[in-house]
């Protein structure tokens, strides 16, 4: 079991902090939804209706989209750019594809390939591409929640201070939704962008996501 | 080395869930107060 749980640390790691800050969000969210209740003199929410409420539901959406566009974008985009110097970036000659060798698929996989890779075909072409497409998928899904959600609160929200609800496609137009939408964005773009160009100069001693502390400012794709 | 591809695949499964799991009930919750 220790072994188990050691060389599943990663995972169960951000598995246990999200879970936690997650219900962080959920009680502080509460007590902020119930402060603004009662401060328009409408009635107080329980936990339970709180973490039934479109307001949670947007809340957490609209974070989950922002961060799964990240990984989506860096993923194709790490494919075609490089950024010299840096080890998030792949070899300055290195970028698109890259040869079936390379990629171990059909006649230079191993016997330890998995069996999409070994064979030729929509099979192959599927699994080359799996995990932007997942990301793809969780990003499109969590955007569609997040209008889906948006639009409820935001509604509730009109309705509270006596004005029009409105409909859907109205929501998909509005600031509110492109407000919550590009805040996240921002952020997540400015992180990935610091990530490639401050890892070109600064080293974490025993990090992947690092250089040897020892390599040279202008070697690019080398992981430590 | 069964055993610890077991646990790697329950690491990817349970994440799974969690991420489709928490998508669909998002969805329900905007859908139905909406």
């Amino acid at each position: 079991l220790k072994k188990a749980l050691r060389n599943n640390g990663l995972s169960l790691f951000f598995g246990l902090i999200f879970f936690l800050a997650l219900l962080g969000q959920a009680l502080t969210g509460h007590a902020l939804f119930n402060e603004e209740q009662l401060a328009a003199g409408l009635e107080e929410l329980t936990l339970g209706q709180y973490l039934a409420s479109s307001s949670f539901a947007v809340d957490v959406s609209e974070n989950w989209q922002s961060e799964y566009l990240q990984f989506l974008l860096y993923i194709f985009a790490t494919v075609w750019l490089v950024q010299q110097g840096s080890p998030e970036s792949k070899e300055l000659d290195q970028t698109g594809l890259e040869s079936d060798k390379e990629q171990l698929v059909g006649e230079y996989s191993n016997e330890k390939s998995p069996a999409w890779a070994k064979v030729s075909g929509w099979r192959r072409t599927l699994f080359s591409n799996s995990l932007a497409l997942t990301m793809g998928l969780i990003f499109i899904l969590s955007w569609l929640v997040q209008s889906i959600a948006g639009h409820s609160a935001y509604n509730e929200q009109q309705l509270k201070n006596f004005e029009q609800p409105v409909s859907w496609g109205e929501y998909l137009v509005s600031p509110e939704f492109w407000n919550r939408t590009l805040q996240n964005w921002q952020s997540e773009f400015l992180a990935v962008g610091s990530m490639v160009v401050l890892s070109i100069y600064l080293r974490q001693r025993g990090s992947p996501e690092s250089k040897p502390v020892g390599a040279a400012h202008d070697d690019t794709g080398m992981t430590g | 080395v069964k055993w610890e591809a077991d646990n790697m695949r329950w690491s990817f499964v349970l994440y799974l869930i969690v991420i489709f799991g928490g998508l669909a009930y998002m969805a329900l919750i905007g859908l139905v107060n909406g």
